[in-house]
């Protein structure tokens, strides 16, 4: 069936499949390997309300309705859908959509599920970033104890290949969710101007700031066009362009959150023209 | 409130009898016979162009968004079929560049199947919270019927291709969105597919979906008997008939005309279904009405709105 679906895919548009990839059964399904993360890192004794899962690169199960299998699989069987078609840009929507179900009180604990797989059964019609590995991360959010917003950013999870890294457990605390940021129609010519100016909205001059920065072209991600102030830039590893940044992510914040550091994420997709940044803050209130 | 500040729908000329769908689908003559007398369905729609096209078609008919493109800060395709062209190809993105919307952010909405449409809405909404009255989200459904997937559902429905095209803004006095439910039910998860599987599911659906429906009629402050229309996805014509039987819900007031003129148009249904309850003068000032949809994979939704 995946043979006449990927058939009925490519027809329209004159692409070739790749009978290799296909004939291996290569990729990873999202669902599986998102599966296997959730199952470790949550507790099933603490309820997900809502899941979020964001996506680019397609599923090898391209039909599936992965987030309500992964509801399946969470504590508390959640509230979940999918967002996708937008690049990198969907996982910041994703922490957009997760804040406002907080603000609504609909939400005390919500995952974001963000992954990438590296196979692609036929020819590739423009260019466009492929996934170099598989990887799933997931940022488990809790909505704060007194107003009601997002709070803390507890732990967050990911699985790439055959590694695992998680920051979670004893000792995170808080670090909140300060700002979600998206713009459209940004040019390359734009880029750097913008990007400096929402770091610089957000405290990333500072000398408190760790930046990680995500498809930002070299020269407009580096001091000075960026956050000349910021302690420590980071670049999202190549080979993940969606994950990449939560990965990081997922690596550094407990030594960020006992540095008592903002960490600002800022991810550029140039197809689509999207510049989305995030920061989430562990200084003392 | 968010509101529905427009909705415009597109129907594609070219009527395919259902009969005609049965060799390219591998339907018996019975087969087609059931799904004619018991389901109601009689034909679909087929559109020659694109997705992007047949989105297009919808969103022109749109007279609010003509000269006020830069209202518009989301776009938002909902859509049953999670992957409907190859990577890196974005038709919701092509629609955007033709309508001038270049400076939206735009997205897919997914993974609720055919009840993507009402999460839209809701995702339309949660989005606008933050934004001045003067802002739009440009919800958009409708797919192309361009795999046997998307064509058939195994003893349930056809689908058909149409298109709507729906501008959400915060505030705004009409078609006030009062409530959404949805309940998801990922034990129905298609790679568990099977026939006891789909048996429960069949057992389990009338169900679900009228706890999600009295539970919208509930957050709304209203009760499902005093909903004055439902506004179904267009499965078929035995489930809402099933539903109205085991609910009390008067079968009179689900609107079931489109199912055997566009069979099920995937995400777009509840909004054809409103264009006609809107036609026949079925919907008047104060009045809640309920959209309602199941999506395979497992999730259930409704939504109540009041006009």
């Amino acid at each position: 069936m995946l043979r006449v679906y990927l058939s009925d895919l490519v027809r329209p548009y004159r692409l070739g499949l790749r009978d290799d990839v296909l004939e291996r059964g290569s990729g990873q399904s999202y669902g599986e390997m998102a599966a296997a993360l959730l199952r470790d890192v949550l507790p099933s004794d603490q309820p997900v309300d809502l899941l979020v899962f964001a996506f680019a690169m397609p599923d090898v199960v391209p039909g599936r309705a992965t987030a309500c299998y992964l509801s399946d699989v969470c504590p508390g069987k959640p509230m979940a859908l999918a967002l996708c078609d937008a690049g990198a840009a969907a996982a910041f929507t994703g922490l957009r959509l997760i804040s406002q179900y907080a603000r609504a009180g609909q939400c005390g604990r919500a995952l974001l599920v963000v992954a990438e797989q590296s196979a692609l059964h036929y020819d590739l019609p423009a260019a466009a970033p492929v996934p170099a590995v598989n990887t799933v991360v997931a940022l488990l959010c809790e909505t704060s104890e007194n107003n009601g917003t997002v709070g803390r950013g507890d732990r967050a999870a990911g699985q790439r290949g055959g590694t695992a890294r998680e920051s979670g457990g004893a000792g995170w605390g808080s670090a909140r969710l300060a700002a979600v940021r998206q713009h459209a129609g940004v040019t390359a010519a734009r880029l750097a101007g913008l990007l400096s100016q929402e770091l610089s909205d957000l405290g990333g001059n500072q000398p408190d700031a760790t930046l990680i920065l995500g498809g930002i072209p070299a020269g407009a991600g580096q001091p000075p066009a960026v956050s000349p102030g910021a302690a420590k830039v980071t670049f999202a590893p190549p080979g993940q362009p969606c994950t990449g940044l939560w990965w990081e992510l997922a690596g550094g914040l407990p030594a960020w959150r006992a540095a008592q550091r903002q960490v600002l994420l800022a991810g550029y997709d140039q197809a689509l023209g999207y510049l989305s940044v995030a920061a989430i803050d562990a200084r003392p209130r | 409130m968010t509101t529905l500040a427009e909705i415009a729908t597109y129907l594609p000329a070219q009527r395919v009898p259902i009969e005609d769908l049965a060799g390219p689908l591998g339907l018996t003559r019975m087969q087609v016979a059931v799904f004619r007398r018991y389901h109601g369905l009689a034909e679909v729609r087929r559109d020659p162009g694109s997705l992007a096209d047949l989105l297009l078609a919808a969103a022109a008919g749109l007279d609010g968004l003509r000269g006020r493109e830069q209202q518009v800060r989301y776009v938002l395709h909902a859509r049953s079929v999670p992957v409907v062209a190859p990577y890196p190809l974005n038709p919701v993105h092509e629609v955007c560049q033709r309508l001038g919307l270049g400076h939206a952010l735009a997205f897919t909405v997914t993974h609720h199947a055919c009840a993507s449409g009402l999460l839209a809405l809701d995702t339309a909404a949660r989005l606008l919270a933050d934004d001045g009255d003067d802002t739009r989200a440009l919800v958009l459904a409708g797919e192309k019927a361009f795999t046997l997937d998307a064509q058939l559902a195994p003893e349930t429905s056809l689908f058909g291709e149409a298109s709507a095209a729906c501008l959400v803004r915060p505030g705004g006095r009409r078609d006030r969105l009062l409530s959404y439910a949805c309940r998801i039910r990922g034990e129905f998860d298609d790679r568990r597919a099977g026939p006891e599987m789909m048996g429960r599911y069949q057992r389990v659906f009338t169900e679900a979906l009228a706890e999600v429906m009295h539970e919208a009629a509930a957050r709304a402050g209203t009760s499902l008997a005093e909903i004055s229309l439902v506004l179904p996805h267009n499965v078929n014509r035995v489930s809402w008939q099933r539903l109205a039987k085991e609910t009390g819900f008067p079968a009179g007031r689900i609107i079931l005309d489109n199912v055997p003129v566009s069979g099920h148009a995937f995400c777009a249904d509840a909004f054809l279904n409103y264009r006609t309850a809107a036609g026949r003068g079925l919907l008047r000032r104060g009045d809640r009405y309920l959209m309602a949809a199941a999506g395979a994979g497992g999730s259930f939704s409704a939504l109540v709105l009041e006009h």
